[in-house]
């Protein structure tokens, strides 16, 4: 019997997220609606729901005038990342 | 992009996708700062070489000091505008950050010493004359393995023989003259700075291009 796939991580925009987020220290909110084409309001939703399961941490800052929010991968995220990335290897049998 | 679920194959092309694109986009360097670095010590250098040679004054050193002078409020300031202007910070980015601080860290305590030594009636100036060879040399060297620039690794390694020679020459009381110690600081940072910045910015643009 195959272990099911993390829910959390099978979702497109979430797991576009965290695949970026694997291949970089931190991105900015606007790098990663670039990189994703999702909205701005879809993905602030997407963020929190990876940010409540402590799979990244989302920093609100200032610079200068301007708010900026930051994403950066958890250890945690990146486990489940991994350990989600091995059951998809199992489904395909590869 | 919605939240929509994922077949396990498109999932596994989602994730290759994204590293993939992200990766591509992250392979672009910038070489600026080390020109930036590059031309104000061999402008510097220019500068003391020439005042030496006019005045034949030891005092023409404490021109050496202009490079952390200018360099350090520029850079920083120029730092401050980058973060706020960069989306995305990768791992490669900070060791290159981290690199940079210890070396200007070390320059700083460096002149320190050699300040306080001065204090005391003692002249050790030709630390920081092997410093810049040295340090600057090693950090330019190691950046280049990070990056994988070989010119950055090739510049870093002759500057770092080149301040084993000139140690040798302080250590041997072969005295340091102006005419061909500037010249090889000259040399040293066209070859660890300015060329290696150079390539690095020509290979963004074309990177920029492909993309």
């Amino acid at each position: 019997m195959l272990e099911e796939l993390n829910p959390l991580l099978h979702s497109q925009l979430r797991l576009a997220v965290m695949s970026v987020l694997m291949t970089v220290e931190e991105a900015d909110f606007v790098y990663l609606k670039e990189k994703t084409e999702a909205t701005a309001g879809n993905l602030s939703v997407q963020l929190e729901k990876l940010s409540d399961a402590g799979y990244i941490v989302v920093e609100k800052t200032f610079e200068g005038k301007r708010p900026r929010t930051v994403c950066r991968m958890t250890p945690v995220g990146r486990s489940a990342f991994e350990a989600y990335v091995e059951v998809l290897k199992k489904y395909l049998h590869l | 992009m919605e939240e929509k679920r994922l077949t396990e194959k498109e999932s596994l092309e989602l994730i290759a996708g994204m590293i993939r694109n992200t990766k591509s986009k992250l392979e672009i360097g910038d070489g600026n700062m080390l020109l930036f670095w590059g031309y104000l010590s061999i402008g510097v250098a220019f500068v003391v070489g020439l005042a030496a040679l006019l005045t034949r004054s030891p005092q023409c050193n404490w021109l050496w000091l202009l490079i952390p002078i200018i360099g350090f409020p520029l850079m920083k300031y120029w730092e401050r505008k980058k973060k706020s202007e960069m989306l995305v910070s990768t791992y490669v980015d900070k060791i290159s950050a981290g690199i940079w601080k210890i070396v200007g860290g070390l320059g700083f305590s460096g002149t320190l010493m050699c300040i306080g030594f001065r204090l005391f009636g003692y002249n050790v100036w030709q630390l920081m004359f092997i410093y810049p060879f040295i340090i600057v040399g090693f950090a330019g060297a190691v950046q280049g393995v990070v990056i994988r620039e070989n010119s950055l690794i090739i510049g870093g390694i002759f500057s770092i023989i080149a301040g084993g020679f000139v140690t040798c020459c302080c250590i041997g009381g072969i005295p340091l003259s102006m005419d061909w110690a500037c010249t090889l600081f000259i040399f040293c940072f066209i070859c660890m700075a300015i060329v290696p910045g150079h390539i690095i910015n020509n290979k963004a643009k074309k990177q920029c291009l492909k993309n």
